[in-house]
This record gives C-alpha cells, sequence and structure tokens, in this order.
C-alpha cells in the first residue's frame, strides 16, 4: 500500500469543485508502522487538506485514515464545530464510504470514487 | 430580439448581488442559479413554475443550505469556483460561438448534476431530468426583464430614461441620482450619479448624459477622434460604449472625472458662477485655457476662411419649406444645392419652389414631423452650413436616418432665415423700429449700433485669418464643471471637431453674459443698455467695470480674462474683428434659446450690434489701419454651385 491514493473534492464554498490529489508517493499524509494512511484536514497550511478560508474549521480538525485494507474511517480531531458524515456527526471514528459527502466546518467534501473517472477541469 | 438586452453579464451581476448578500463573495453554482431564478419573465422561472415550483422557495432552500458568512474577505473582486468555471465552460460550449443564453446556463447546471443546487434540487424530490427536458424543449415565447437596478433620488426621469440608466449602471445593486445639471438647449438630460457595488461599497460620482440616441452615438464618435488621449488625465474622461438600446430612441454616456473628486459634488459653471467671487471665476477660466491649451486651442494652425463656413450653421435655417409631395416642377424658381451663396443671401422668397439636391439629413423630429438637412454629415462646421428644414414628409424613424443624403426634394418655401430672426427679435418687444438700419442708442456712452438683422450677410461673406484647431464646439457654461477643489473638467463632446479657435471663447463670453450677467442687470431693456454700454467700455479698453462695485460690473471683470485668452489666439495681433464677428454671430444663436428669460434674449441682441460695430472700427486705443476686409472670398467661388 506504499503507493497508495485518493482524491478529494471540496463539495462547497468558494474552492467549490477543487479535486485535491493525494499520494503517499508523494509524502503526503503519514504512514504509520502498520500500514495505516493517515491525513489531517484543518485550516492550517500545512494540513494534507488545509480549508484555510472556512472560519469553522478548526486548525487541525479532522483525519480521514485509510486502512491497509482499503477501508476509510473519518475521525473527528477535537474540532469545534464538529465534523459530519451526511447529517450525522462524527463522534468517534466511523466508517466512510467512498462517494459519500462529509463536512468539516461548513465545507463539504467527497473522497471520489475511482481514481480514473475524476472530473477534469484543465 | 428579447433575449438581446439579457445575457449572461446580467446573470452574472445578480450573482454578484447573491453572493454579496450572503457574504460569500465569490461566485459558485448557486449563486448563478439564484440569478436565474430572478430573471423575469425568464426561462428558469417559467420552467420552475410549469413543474409547480416556486422559484422563490427555491432560492430559500439553496440559501439555508448553503448559509451566510461573516462580513469579512479573503480576497478582492468575486472569483469563481472551479465548479462554477465548469458550468460556464459547458454553457460556452452549448452555445457555440454565440455568447451563452439563460437557457445554456440552466442546462448546464442540471448537467453538472454536482452542485450545491444539484443537491438541493433532489433533496426537495425535484426531478432533474424533467426540469432539463422542459428547459431544453421550451418553444413559448418569453419575455426576460432585464434586472432592474433601483433608481434613488428626487430627479423625475421618464421610462424610457429609466431604463437606459438601468442598463448603464447593470453592474451594480443601485444608483443615486444626486442632482441633475441645470439643463442645456438640445433636451438632453445631465445628471450626476453615484453608483453603488453589490458589497455597498459607494462608487466616484459619474455624470450621466441621456440624450437621443443619434446625439449619444455622435458624441462618442467625436470624443474618440479628438478628444481621447490628446487631454490631460483630469478631463472628464467618456468611459464605457454608449448605451443604446436597439429599441429605444433614448441612449446614455458616461463621464467619468480622473481627477480627484471627493465627497462634496462637482457643480457647472453656471450654478458656480451664481454664488462664487468673480475673480474665482476668472482663474478658473484662465485655468483651463492653461490646462487644455497646448492639447487644444494653442494649435496654432494658420486658417484662413470665409466667416460662414465657420458661423452659418450657427443661426436659424436658411429656409424653412413645406415639402411638395406630387412634385410638381412647373414654377420650382431655385435648384438649390448645399453651400451655395443662395443661404447666405436673401435671394430666395417665401412662397416659392425650390428643389433641394444632395442634402444630408442632420435630425429627425418624428413627433414634429420635421427633417433637419445641411450640407453633410461629417462634423466640421461647414457640413451644417445651408441649413434647411423640410415639413410635411411625413417622416417616421424608418425613412430617413442622420446623416444619409436625400435626393431630390421639392417644397415651397414658408420662411426664410430673415422671418425666423425677424420673429425672434420681435418677441423682444423692442422699443424701437426694427425697419430700421440703426438701433438707436438709450444709453449716453454708447452710439447707435448696426441693426443686427441687416448685416448677417455681410458678415457671413467677410474673410478672416485666424487659427485652427481642435475646439470644444459647445463651450458654454453648463459643460464646464467644477469640483470641490475648483477643478474643472469638459463634459459634452458632440460639437467637438476642428474649427475656427475663437468660436469656443466668443460662446463662452455670450454664454456668461446670456446666463449669469443678463440676470444681475436691472429689468428692462435700460439695464440691457447699461450692461451692453459697460461691454463697450471693455471693447474700448476702459477700465469702467473695475472702478464700478455693482454686480454687473463686478461679474464682467471676468470678461478681459477671456479677452486675454483670446488675446493669445486672434490670427493677426490685435486684429480683434475676427473675435467680434464670431461674438455677434454666437449671440444671435443666443437669442434664440427660449430657456432664458426675455432681458437675456435682449441682452443677447444688442450683445450681437454692438460687437458688428466694434468690428467694423479698430478699437480707439490701436491706431491700426481700418479695418477694411469685405471682401469676394476667392476660395469659394468654386462651392457657388446654384443658380
Amino acid at each position: 500500500m506504499t503507493d497508495a491514493e485518493l482524491v478529494i473534492m471540496i463539495m462547497s464554498g468558494p474552492d467549490d469543485g477543487r479535486e485535491i490529489h493525494l499520494s503517499q508517493q508523494h509524502g503526503d499524509g503519514y504512514v504509520s508502522v502498520d500500514g495505516t494512511w493517515s491525513l489531517v484536514f484543518g485550516r492550517r497550511e500545512e494540513c494534507d487538506v488545509s480549508i484555510p478560508f472556512d472560519t469553522q474549521v478548526s486548525r487541525q480538525h479532522a483525519m480521514l485514515r485509510l486502512m491497509p485494507d482499503g477501508e476509510l474511517w473519518l475521525v473527528d480531531a477535537g474540532s469545534l464545530n464538529g465534523t459530519f458524515i451526511d447529517k450525522r456527526r462524527v463522534e468517534k471514528p466511523t466508517l466512510l464510504e467512498r462517494g459519500e459527502l462529509f463536512r468539516v466546518g461548513r465545507t463539504w467534501l467527497r473522497v471520489q470514487l475511482d481514481p480514473d473517472e475524476f472530473m477534469t477541469d484543465e | 430580439m428579447t433575449v438581446e438586452t439579457i445575457g449572461l453579464q446580467d446573470i452574472q451581476t445578480l450573482a454578484r448581488q447573491e453572493t454579496a448578500k450572503l457574504h460569500h463573495f465569490y461566485i459558485g453554482v448557486e449563486h448563478l442559479f439564484i440569478a436565474l431564478t430572478q430573471l423575469k419573465g425568464g426561462l428558469t422561472v417559467a420552467v420552475l413554475e410549469y413543474h409547480g415550483l416556486s422559484p422563490r422557495f427555491i432560492r430559500y432552500s439553496i440559501r439555508e443550505s448553503v448559509g451566510r458568512y461573516e462580513d469579512r474577505r479573503y480576497w478582492p473582486g468575486f472569483p469563481e469556483t472551479p465548479r462554477a468555471v465548469k458550468v460556464l465552460n459547458m454553457a460556452q460550449h452549448y452555445a457555440g460561438t454565440q455568447s451563452p443564453s439563460e437557457r445554456d446556463l440552466l442546462l448546464a447546471i442540471l448537467d453538472e448534476s454536482d452542485s450545491v443546487v444539484s443537491r438541493v434540487l433532489h433533496e426537495m424530490g425535484v426531478n432533474a431530468a424533467e426540469l432539463r427536458r422542459t428547459a431544453a424543449n421550451w418553444a413559448e415565447p418569453l419575455r426576460p426583464q432585464p434586472p432592474e437596478v433601483p433608481i434613488h433620488g428626487d430627479v423625475v426621469l421618464d421610462d424610457e430614461q429609466q431604463r437606459v440608466l438601468q442598463l448603464m449602471f447593470r453592474d451594480y445593486a443601485e444608483v443615486h441620482v444626486v442632482r441633475e445639471f441645470a439643463g442645456g438647449y438640445s433636451g438632453a438630460r445631465v445628471l450626476l450619479a453615484r453608483p453603488v457595488r453589490v458589497d455597498g461599497h459607494k462608487d466616484a460620482p459619474v455624470v450621466v448624459k441621456l440624450a437621443d440616441r443619434y446625439s449619444v452615438l455622435y458624441e462618442r464618435r467625436r470624443y474618440d477622434l479628438h478628444v481621447k488621449g490628446t487631454l490631460p488625465t483630469t478631463t472628464a474622461r467618456l468611459v464605457d460604449a454608449p448605451v443604446v438600446p436597439d429599441e429605444s430612441a433614448v441612449g446614455g454616456l458616461k463621464y467619468t472625472f480622473v481627477g480627484r473628486l471627493d465627497d462634496t459634488d462637482p457643480v457647472n459653471l453656471r450654478e458656480f458662477a451664481s454664488r462664487a467671487d468673480p475673480q474665482k471665476l476668472s482663474d478658473l477660466i484662465r485655468g483651463l485655457f492653461e490646462m487644455f491649451g497646448p492639447a487644444w486651442w494653442l494649435q496654432r494652425k494658420p486658417y484662413r476662411f470665409g466667416i460662414w463656413r465657420e458661423y452659418e450653421h450657427v443661426l436659424p435655417p436658411a429656409l424653412v419649406i413645406e415639402a411638395l409631395l406630387d412634385g410638381t416642377e412647373a414654377t420650382v424658381s431655385h435648384r438649390l444645392q448645399p453651400l451655395g451663396v443662395w443661404s447666405r443671401t436673401s435671394r430666395v422668397m417665401p412662397g416659392e419652389v425650390v428643389v433641394l439636391d444632395g442634402f444630408a439629413v442632420q435630425k429627425v423630429n418624428t413627433e414634429h414631423d420635421v427633417l433637419h438637412l445641411a450640407a453633410g454629415a461629417q462634423p466640421e462646421a461647414i457640413n451644417r452650413a445651408s441649413k434647411v428644414e423640410v415639413r410635411g414628409l411625413g417622416v417616421s424613424e424608418k425613412t430617413y436616418f442622420r446623416g444619409e443624403t436625400v435626393g431630390r426634394l421639392v417644397g415651397r418655401v414658408v420662411r426664410t432665415r430673415d422671418d425666423l430672426l425677424m420673429r425672434a427679435v420681435q418677441d423682444l418687444e423692442p422699443n424701437f423700429d426694427l425697419r430700421l438700419q440703426q438701433i438707436p442708442s438709450e444709453h449716453d456712452t454708447v452710439g447707435d449700433l448696426p441693426n443686427p438683422l441687416f448685416r448677417i450677410t455681410e458678415l457671413l461673406d467677410r474673410q478672416a485669418s485666424g487659427y485652427l484647431s481642435t475646439i470644444h464646439g459647445d463651450l458654454h457654461l453648463g459643460n464646464i464643471l467644477v469640483g470641490p477643489r475648483g477643478d474643472a473638467w469638459l463634459i459634452d463632446f458632440g460639437w467637438t471637431r476642428e474649427g475656427h479657435t475663437l468660436f469656443d471663447w466668443a460662446l463662452l463670453e455670450a454664454s456668461l453674459l446670456f446666463e449669469v450677467v443678463a440676470h444681475l442687470a436691472p429689468p428692462g431693456w435700460e439695464g440691457v443698455w447699461g450692461t451692453v454700454a459697460l461691454l463697450d467700455s471693455i471693447n474700448r479698453g476702459e477700465d469702467r467695470v473695475l472702478r464700478e462695485r455693482h454686480q454687473v460690473a463686478r461679474m464682467l471683470t471676468i470678461i478681459p480674462t477671456i479677452r486675454d485668452v483670446v488675446r493669445e489666439c486672434l490670427g493677426v495681433p490685435e486684429r480683434w474683428d475676427e473675435y467680434y464677428i464670431a461674438l455677434a454671430l454666437l449671440s444671435l444663436r443666443l437669442m434664440s434659446w427660449q430657456s432664458e428669460g426675455v432681458d437675456a434674449r435682449r441682452l443677447a441682441f444688442l450683445v450681437s450690434a454692438l460687437s458688428i460695430a466694434a468690428a467694423q472700427s479698430p478699437p480707439q486705443t490701436g491706431g491700426d489701419k481700418p479695418w477694411t476686409d469685405v471682401t469676394t472670398d476667392l476660395d469659394q467661388t468654386e462651392l457657388r454651385v446654384d443658380d
């Protein structure tokens, strides 16, 4: 799994429609010894998925974990305004389906289904 | 045709208003869609209503879904989101080589199907595929209305003027009409407007001119040819393309100031004169000359010309004719062509039948069924010579257009220029016999004055040696604006052209006398003669106006400032007849301005008479050889093509 890739699309706000390509090879995120790939969402620029213009996003807001078996887990990182999958608040690590909308602060996001079918603007 | 007034630009304007209201300050698909639901009479509203959906409820739902942000900005302007860019590109793709229509954008939003809009529609249980089908197949006529920009202020505008104003400021959230500048004589409206952007920012005030569409287009063209690039940066500039909607008779122009203009509003020089110290007015006029002079009046191209070439057009039409539509030629007395001497002599008489050949249309007045013809279509003064007013043609907008050359036209003369001028003077209730060659003086220090009614031909046929330069062409007090810091700007470039340099200054002097001084003098002929006597003293180089302390004298101290400018622009040093002739003829023009009271028009008449007298004799102080320049114009013989 050292070549895992994820594409996350921003689904609302000023960056609506922007795709963020993340890959282990390029050093995005953090890979722990058991092979779990962790990505940090937050307002800070150093975050893997940085959402700078949403004032309701905490500096480190949430984490997305890609398990070695391919499952995605969404974890709230003690944010002020919460992390949601659809309308449900994420209190504890929660399984996230690819293609399902989730929200940090007021920004909606989505993990794209299949890297080959992403919309391309350019 | 119906879509002509509404396009992507309007939709984007509404979208910006929406995003500013929500404090988003970016353009997303949701803002574009909300804009579509706000187009009254448009396709989106029709399609939604067809499916039983309330546009208002859809807007409410989308707004609730995205929420309002804090009123803080992280970037300037209104950037589009990547998804909005994608949707706009799709709309452009649907539109092909055309500009995207409302339908293209609506289909693109529905087809993209991944936006907040699509999610909200889905939540509402709307079948987007059905919406799309209806939108794609919609065939019933629509009447989309351009978004209405609210206009505030006390100035009353008619519907057409309001509509043009809204089109001119379609990018803005609202427009405040701060004031109207005291009107000119042409029916144009000149307003000071302060547009407010969608985010509440008040833009700098702009001067707006609403006039008939042809004058608007014409002025813009004159500006492009003569003004743009030649004037100092503090000039009022014409900005944007003129707004002339196809189906409207009214058009609009915007002048913006490059110079500094704070919160205090500019006034025109006419208003400024009524409350400012004459010395300030003098300084301003001098400043104007120094600022604009090098680019305009000081071009100093030597110019030897027959006065009629530059000044005939300021007089009433040479003839007014009633069209004879059956075209009987049996009794034709004159065949008239443009630029013939007939327009400067009194050869053609009322009742005679004339044939006009090759005249150009200057103005079409459908309301009164009047066609104004003259020599040509170009802006130089000579093209407005040989003016003829034709009545009874049954003109409509479609039959004639400005600049067109009219073939053969037969008519019976109902009035000549002499008649028109005679009537204008009769309106002044003269206390002397108009048939006399001399007007008997009513003031101790002034002699009898020549009656202008009998001197027109002589004046027009005179030759002058002067300069040619770019001139404003309509430099009366109303067209000079003064800002709070005493900066001056020029507006109204509708007559800007290459022409006789002194034209502007003679008109400015006449305008000052007519619009300001006349109001300060005691009423009646006596007051008028008093003013004329003071002016006469200035002509003779005396300093009476400096010694007398009453209002009229004080205001007249501005005249020597104008004359100092004129002195620098005279073709031959100290040959003032060049100027006095211009002043005499332009005063007669002002005499027909009905906007002013009878005493102002009386003054205009006597100023004309005084100027003719001054043009005939050199000043006492000059001691030059007498001015005997009433010559035959050799240059123009080839132009005498009539008879």
